[in-house]
């Protein structure tokens, strides 16, 4: 899945919290996502994108993590917003 | 057959036409019921849906194809119709309002708005029949938002479990609740949450994303609005945000009343 392709998912709305977090309504779910999620989404609005770019640009706006690479903790996160719908693989 | 009644529910003009043996009876409970809601008269202009009400155990072959509240005594019959034109004004104000499972009060003076929403069982309509002597009811059902942040007011008939706990729909006047005012803007937006074990009511604010997801729950038809998050969003913010309000007593809410209702 690391080197996959993403895209945004069909999100029905959005609306954004002073924290960073978001929540976001896909088909019928209503759904609060964090920070480092709602950037994810926000990168994609540009267009696809692949999981190494996405770890860059989270890498640039939040500092390298700690625990982990930035590259598999995107990967999880990716991955949860793809169960939700809010990203799909292209 | 009975005269009918019109009936405003959420903007929607009802005509509730009673049918059958016990139509007489029957007329007139809704109209005392509806107090608040009639129209001043049946010759006003036509309804925008007519519900049939009838005693009996199924449809009549005539009104197939009509909207028909049937339930098998007077009682539940209205008890029937309250839940049928509440359901067909829900639907038709779709992708329109913004509907919040929610009992509304108004000050009697200013007009400003408190909000308590929650689900069946929450404490809606106690909070409606403890506190509606002081602010005026506006509904123990629905408060719906238009597009300006207006509130419409629904003071439907409260459902009130009688000594032979049996569902009744009592008129708002009959239980000495105040007459809606032109309701203002909201003052207070709160997600009820009841508990037996709290000694005092506690007020927590809810950050506006939670809020919007906690709020979404309780919304009537909320992917038929265009921009969903946005329009509850705007309802959460005219109303100075959402407060979570942990209580045990409905009466211990009249605490959040005190004042002109003004922030």
């Amino acid at each position: 899945m690391t080197k996959g392709l993403w895209r945004l998912g069909d999100l029905v709305d959005r609306v954004d919290g002073e924290d960073g977090r978001a929540v976001v309504m896909v088909g019928q779910d209503v759904l609060v996502v964090s920070p480092v999620a709602a950037a994810i989404l926000d990168l994609l609005i540009a267009g696809e994108q692949s999981t190494a770019s996405l770890a860059e640009s989270l890498e640039a706006a939040f500092g390298a993590p700690v625990d982990a690479t930035s590259e598999a903790l995107t990967t999880q996160v990716v991955q949860s917003l793809l169960e939700a719908g809010l990203v799909v693989a292209c | 057959m009975s005269a009918p009644i019109q009936i405003d529910v959420l903007g929607v003009t009802i005509e509730v036409v009673p049918t059958g043996k016990e139509a007489d009876e029957l007329g007139t409970l809704l109209s005392r019921a509806w107090d608040r809601c009639l129209v001043s008269e049946v010759s006003t202009g036509p309804a925008d849906l007519v519900v049939h009400a009838v005693v009996g155990r199924r449809t009549p072959k005539k009104l197939r194809g009509e909207v028909v509240a049937v339930a098998p005594s007077v009682e539940a019959l209205m008890e029937v119709v309250t839940q049928t034109v509440t359901v067909e004004a829900i639907t038709r104000r779709a992708g329109d309002l913004v509907m919040l499972h929610a009992c509304a009060l108004a000050h009697p003076e200013t007009g400003a708005v408190k909000v308590f929403v929650g689900p069946s069982g929450m404490g809606k309509t106690t909070i409606a029949r403890t506190l509606g002597g002081r602010w005026a009811y506006l509904t123990d059902e629905t408060a719906a938002f238009a597009e300006d942040g207006e509130l419409i007011a629904y003071p439907k008939p409260l459902s009130v479990i009688t000594e032979e706990r049996h569902k009744e729909q009592v008129s708002p006047s009959d239980l000495g609740l105040l007459a809606s005012v032109q309701p203002g803007d909201v003052d207070g937006l709160y997600l009820l949450d009841r508990r037996d074990d709290v000694a005092q009511v506690t007020l927590e604010p809810v950050p506006l994303v939670e809020a919007v997801a906690l709020l979404a729950e309780h919304t009537s038809y909320l992917g038929a609005l265009e921009r969903p998050l946005h329009r509850v969003a705007e309802v959460i913010t005219a109303g100075g945000g959402l407060h979570r309000v942990t209580y045990a007593d409905a009466g211990d809410l009249a605490s959040l009343l005190n004042g002109d209702g003004k922030r």
